[in-house]
């Protein structure tokens, strides 16, 4: 396939405008999540373009295949979209045998069965459960059963493959190494992917593209260290890693720069918004770019020291500076001493 | 020498003659008509008669006329009349021939024009209060009695007549409070009749009402509920129960007692019609000649417990033996169109009205 | 998930409503003539409308009815519930052959309990006798409405268990199994986790039962008679005679009335069940369910549901079974000296005995998996239809059950009478089977469609989006995952077939004839020892199948 493009999608729920015109196009190869909040309509697009239900308004093309159009009434249902859909529990069937799961999309095809067979346990080896093809879902581990939805999603090589928080349902640790696998296998097949989640670090970590979605709208758009690196609105900011985050008001404005101050302070950042002096303002910096300091430096705040949190490969410390609350990763136990933290201006983002 | 001759001579013309002579038992049903049923080589009865009842008559039948296949049909009277007038109105098959306890429907049937008319030749044997214009046919004679429990109702207490059983009632009303039953006049078509007639037949009726209303009489729909109550001692005694049934039952259950009461004994009969519509005219026709001959009745009246009504018929259960020991005190209901009179609805409702205020129901 | 229109659905939709409105539109029409239809002179008019809403018997009738509807679902729905988590959540004890023993008075004629009930615990039944005897006093008397309730109560509690105890099989066990950590005894996780969770289970049946009690007529015949109560349904009987002639739109104008109440029926339940994807408990791992265990009170429930099966099924039972082997019962008669086999005898003199025998059977078992195919396409083609079709199926498919049997048969004779393309089906058995399948549609549906609602619909999306298009999605997923529905509603209309009598009265004939008619048939003579032969192998039989096919290996659940 060349292009999946979706354009102004518009989609009412029970009374709610859920998705609000919204457009992206993916092209071959490349993996896009969508990410964003609960609510924020994310879960609906795939389904709209998975065909399990139609948008009220906008057009769907796959390759040369128009799936959706509003306009002249083409509404292509799902099962002739050739897709795959790995779903958020799976929704292996219980009565059917890993092998017969995974190979129902070939028999749909009229595959032949030595070919089917030959398939169904070549792509079973892909995902690394050679053995297991005649147990039933209900004997296999969650990571297992993950597997054999991606398999049976895969095996009769679809155009694209769609799937709905394919991580959420693990534990954290699995969650770990099935975000490399995954990423992994889909280099391996080269398969265009569109991959809804809530984890921001999955969308970063399995993504070529992402797509901030919130209430029905994309915010931002872009791969994943511009999105990192470069929020444009505060949403985007907050919802993309850890932040610490201060309340003020805008004191000067130089510029790209401005200054925010609070009661006891005034900080330097970047301006990324269109507030104007003596407005309220927050600023944010990832607290990865907060930096602690054992004596008064520029663009520091004095602190003091409130928690220490122990979480085996880091400290969090919580500090009170001016008035709010800052918190700061580090590799050893903390000291008693007075404390100073530096918010780096180029880091600073003020909205 | 010679008289061995001669008889040799004669006998085969005495053979013959014996066997060409008519069956003085078999139905006089006219060869032309029996040779049209065995054409026709089917026969549809609606019926009140239970199989198990009707069962040596249908045998005998199907011996007698065996290229006549006979489907018999057993029902209630309700269901007689409903399914035969709905199919009759939807102007598809229905019976040939309509064997029903319910007089009064039976003779509203005729009366509005459903019957068609055949002159049976047996019309001769059969009393005339049992025949209407050659349309309807009573074609049995059974007692309307009293049965009772004969394990709580000691020999001399049985009541012989129906002012016999008012003064046993009035002179026991806690004996019997709860304990008389019968049919339900309301509900139960027969109930009505019989309860109507014994209005019209029992001088002393008004006060009989209120007795029966003073006991707190449990009236039924079924002949089963009564009967097994009245065996298991839960009722002692049941008034206007139907003499067939009882007779039956008795046969098995020691506990049942029958009492004819000798002031008036009612007695009905249940009536054939043949349906104008009939679709086997001819075989209906040989079945009703058949329910009235002798051969027939012959067995009514012994093997299957019915009450043959030919005067000429002998047996158990027969109107022959019945008359011997009743005589005048027999009141058979008529088949005539006096039984319409209450199939008025306003007359029904008032009789109605009427006895549940003498029962105090009311 | 969006379909395209689906034709195949209206289209069952339509054939089912057909089947439901034409008895239906039959009675209402005739409800408002002041003659049979079928007769030319009839005008249209209320005074049918009018007798009925103006007589006292009416009235009476109606309110004994309320209250015999009303207090026999409460006593049904608390115990089928009850009964049902024990038998399928607990480790209670038998509970493999306590299940078809709880359901043996579905398959009874209720003429045939009720008068069990008299030979045991009647006036002078042997029950009442020996308590007399031993005791001194046997202080209840079964005709009073108190009574009549609570039989009807019990001989309904077979219904809820099945509609409950289906819907039980299918919950998760973690729910149970966090309230059993939290410290939860059985009797607590009954009544705040499992039985809260099939609350659409328990609901729908109370609404069934509620229903049923409407058109209850043999109980009340035997059991409300000695006492002069009046039901709906009997006072139909009296509507039936009281006038002479059978006055058709009376009797229209009865089961109008009671048609009627289905429809706020069905909204007040479609208004409590909420939403059904709330209850959506079959996704796609299956846990392995382990019976919960009931510790101490495991020997105390045991005999509170003994206790309950001696009074509800052994009591009429027994005297059923009695009746059948005596030949006379009740005051004065000592037991020893009456018993006999000739009851038997005659029952196997019997004309066309095994003939009804076999044609119940067969309308049971052929004519019951054929019913639950067509309720499994009804079922199927309203499953997940957001269309405003599938909400009036919701209310057609309980109206059959309004019409009492006594005017049910009459309808359908009408039926296959009147409507002349139908004519030619009137004497063969399809018609027969056509009238019980319609009447009970909403019974032997129920049991599908719960099982249908309990697919989480993952499931079938994930076939279609692999491919299939909407007929392989119900036949390779929807259908496979419904199986023990299906057998379960099949086993319900097997037990409602084999008892059913009075909608088909009019459509049966010589060589079609079943059990039940051979039972009324026998009842009108007063054969009641005969009968109660022919209930013994009723039991007998029916029994015998369902023990084979169990053995067999037809679960009732996986």
């Amino acid at each position: 396939m060349d292009k999946l493009i979706v354009s102004n999608i518009q989609k009412r729920l029970g009374g709610n405008e859920v998705l609000k015109a919204v457009s992206f196009e993916l092209r071959r190869g490349e993996v896009v999540a969508l990410l964003g909040p609960s609510g924020s309509g994310k879960t609906t697009l795939l389904r709209l373009i998975a065909g399990l239900d139609y948008p009220d308004a906008g057009r769907i093309v796959l390759g040369e295949k128009l799936l959706f159009d509003s306009e002249s009434g083409v509404e292509v249902p799902a099962e002739r979209r050739n897709l795959g859909l790995v779903f958020q529990s799976y929704a292996l069937w219980p009565h059917r045998t890993v092998f017969d799961n995974v190979a129902y999309g070939l028999r749909l095809r009229r595959t032949a069965p030595s070919q089917t067979r030959e398939r169904v346990l070549s792509v079973l080896g892909q995902v690394g459960l050679e053995g297991l093809a005649e147990r039933h879902p209900h004997q296999l581990s969650g990571g297992q059963q993950q597997r054999v939805a991606l398999a049976r999603a895969i095996v009769y090589n679809p155009q694209l493959l769609l799937l709905d928080e394919p991580l959420s349902n693990l534990d954290a640790k699995l969650r770990e190494e099935a975000r490399v696998w995954l990423r992994e296998m889909i280099e391996k097949l080269q398969i265009s992917a569109v991959c809804v989640t809530h984890d921001q670090i999955e969308a970063l970590a399995i993504a070529d593209r992402v797509l901030l979605l919130e209430k029905g709208r994309i915010e931002q758009e872009g791969t994943p260290q511009e999105m990192y690196e470069n929020p444009r609105t505060i949403f985007a900011a907050e919802f993309m890693g850890s932040n610490n985050r201060l309340t003020g008001t805008i004191a000067e404005i130089r510029g790209a720069m401005a200054k925010i101050s609070g009661d006891s302070w005034e900080l330097w950042g970047q301006l990324r918004s269109d507030r104007r002096d003596g407005e309220t303002a927050t600023a944010v910096i990832r607290i990865e770019k907060t930096r602690v300091r054992d004596q008064p430096a520029e663009n520091a705040l004095a602190a003091k020291l409130e928690t220490t949190l122990y979480l085996g490969e880091r400290w969090d410390y919580l500090f009170d500076a001016g008035g709010q609350r800052v918190r700061i990763w580090a590799p050893t136990a903390p000291a008693q001493r007075p404390y100073w933290l530096q918010f780096p201006s180029e880091s600073l983002w003020i909205f | 020498m010679r008289q061995t001759c001669l008889f040799a001579a004669l006998l085969p013309i005495l053979l013959i003659t014996i066997a060409a002579s008519p069956d003085p038992k078999a139905p006089a049903t006219s060869a032309q008509i029996v040779a049209g049923a065995e054409k026709e080589g089917k026969l549809v009865v609606y019926s009140t008669t239970d199989s198990a009842s009707a069962a040596p008559l249908l045998k005998d039948f199907g011996a007698a006329y065996p290229k006549i296949a006979l489907e018999y049909n057993d029902m209630n009277s309700t269901e007689v009349y409903n399914r035969f007038v709905s199919e009759a109105a939807a102007g598809s098959g229905s019976a040939d021939l309509l064997w029903s306890s319910a007089m009064d429907l039976q003779i509203k049937l005729a009366n509005d024009g459903y019957a068609q008319e055949y002159q049976t030749p047996e019309a001769a044997h059969v009393p005339s209060w049992a025949l209407w214009k050659n349309e309807a046919f009573g074609t049995t004679f059974e007692p309307i009695a009293f049965v009772y429990n004969k394990r709580l109702l000691k020999a001399e207490e049985v009541p012989q007549s129906h002012a016999d059983l008012i003064k046993l009632l009035k002179a026991n009303p806690d004996r019997f409070k709860g304990k008389v039953t019968s049919y339900d006049p309301e509900r139960s078509g027969i109930g009505f009749l019989l309860i109507t007639q014994d209005a019209r037949t029992d001088p002393a009726f008004a006060e009989t009402e209120k007795t029966y209303g003073k006991v707190g009489v449990k009236l039924y729909t079924s002949t089963g509920a009564m009967m097994e109550r009245i065996s298991s001692g839960e009722h002692l005694i049941g008034f206007n129960m139907i003499g067939s049934y009882a007779i039956a039952k008795m046969r098995k259950d020691p506990a049942l007692g029958i009492a004819y009461p000798k002031d008036y004994m009612l007695v009905m009969s249940r009536v054939a019609i043949i349906p104008k519509a009939a679709k086997h005219v001819n075989a209906a026709k040989v079945f009703l000649d058949y329910l009235l001959s002798v051969r027939g009745q012959e067995i009514m009246g012994n093997r299957a417990a019915l009450f043959s009504i030919r005067p000429d018929v002998q047996g158990e259960t027969t109107a022959a033996s019945l008359t011997k020991q009743m005589g005048s005190s027999l009141k058979p209901i008529p088949v005539s169109p006096a039984l319409l009179v209450y199939l008025d609805q306003s007359k029904r409702l008032e009789f109605l009205k009427q006895w549940q205020e003498a029962l105090g129901t009311k | 998930m969006r379909h395209a229109p689906q034709w195949h659905r209206i289209l069952a939709v339509l054939i089912t409503g057909t089947a439901v409105m034409l008895p239906l539109a039959i009675i209402v029409y005739q409800s408002l003539l002041d003659a049979p239809f079928f007769q030319p002179s009839a005008k249209l008019s209320l005074s049918a409308f009018r007798f009925v809403l103006t007589d006292g018997d009416f009235h009476r009738a109606f309110a004994t009815t309320a209250i015999l509807a009303t207090g026999m679902t409460a006593v049904a729905v608390p115990l089928g519930a009850i009964l049902a988590f024990l038998l399928v959540r607990t480790d209670l004890p038998g509970r493999n052959w306590l299940e078809p023993v709880v359901l043996i008075p579905i398959f009874l004629s209720p003429v045939v309990i009720a008068f069990g009930y008299v030979v045991a615990a009647g006036p002078v039944g042997f029950f009442t006798l020996w308590a007399k005897q031993v005791v001194g006093s046997a202080p209840w008397n079964i005709y009073t409405l108190l009574s009549l309730t609570l039989i009807a109560g019990f001989t309904h509690i077979p219904y809820v268990f099945l509609y409950t105890s289906s819907a039980l099989r299918a919950l998760g066990a973690d729910v149970e199994e966090a309230a059993s950590i939290a410290g939860a005894g059985a009797a607590r996780i009954a009544l705040t986790v499992s039985l809260p969770m099939v609350r659409p289970a328990i609901l729908y049946s109370a609404v069934l039962v509620f229903f049923l009690g409407f058109e209850i007529f043999g109980l009340a015949l035997v059991l409300g008679d000695p006492g002069g109560l009046l039901v709906l349904s009997t006072y139909l009987y009296k509507l039936t005679n009281r006038l002479g002639v059978p006055s058709y739109q009376l009797m229209a104008v009865v089961a109008v009335i009671i048609i009627a109440i289905a429809f706020p029926l069905v909204y007040l339940q479609r208004r409590l069940m909420g939403i059904a994807s709330r209850f959506v408990t079959v996704a796609g791992k299956g846990f392995a369910q382990r019976p919960l265990r009931l510790g101490r009170l495991r020997w105390i429930a045991f005999g509170g549901v003994l206790f309950w099966l001696a009074a509800t099924v052994l009591l009429p039972l027994s005297g059923v079974f009695l009746r059948a082997f005596v030949s006379a019962w009740g005051e004065g008669v000592r037991l020893t000296e009456v018993l006999t086999l000739e009851n038997f005898r005659e029952l196997s003199d019997y004309p066309n005995l095994v003939r009804g025998i076999t044609n119940t059977l067969g309308i049971a078992v052929i004519g019951g998996a054929l019913a639950v195919a067509w309720y499994a396409i009804v079922g199927l083609a309203t499953h997940r239809w957001q269309s405003p079709w599938a909400k009036v199926m919701d209310y057609l498919v309980m109206v059959p059950r309004g019409m009492p049997g006594l005017i049910a048969g009459l309808a359908f004779l009408w039926v296959f009478l009147f409507v002349k393309p139908l004519s030619p089906l009137r004497s063969t058995l399809f018609s027969v089977w056509l009238a019980y399948s319609v009447v009970w549609l909403a019974y032997g549906m129920r049991l599908i469609s719960s099982a249908l609602l309990q697919i989480q619909p993952e499931l079938e999306e994930a076939a279609a989006i692999i491919g299939a298009p909407g007929a392989r999605v119900t036949r390779d997923v929807t259908v496979p995952l419904i199986r023990f529905g299906l057998l379960g509603s099949w086993l319900l209309v097997f037990m409602i077939f084999v008892r059913e009598y009075s909608t088909g009265v009019y459509l049966l004939g010589p060589g079609t004839e079943v059990i039940g008619s051979l039972i009324v048939s026998l009842w009108g003579t007063g054969a009641i020892d005969i009968v109660a032969a022919l209930s013994v192998v009723n039991v007998l039989l029916v029994a015998a199948g369902l023990a084979v096919a169990l053995r067999l290996g037809v679960r009732l659940h996986g």
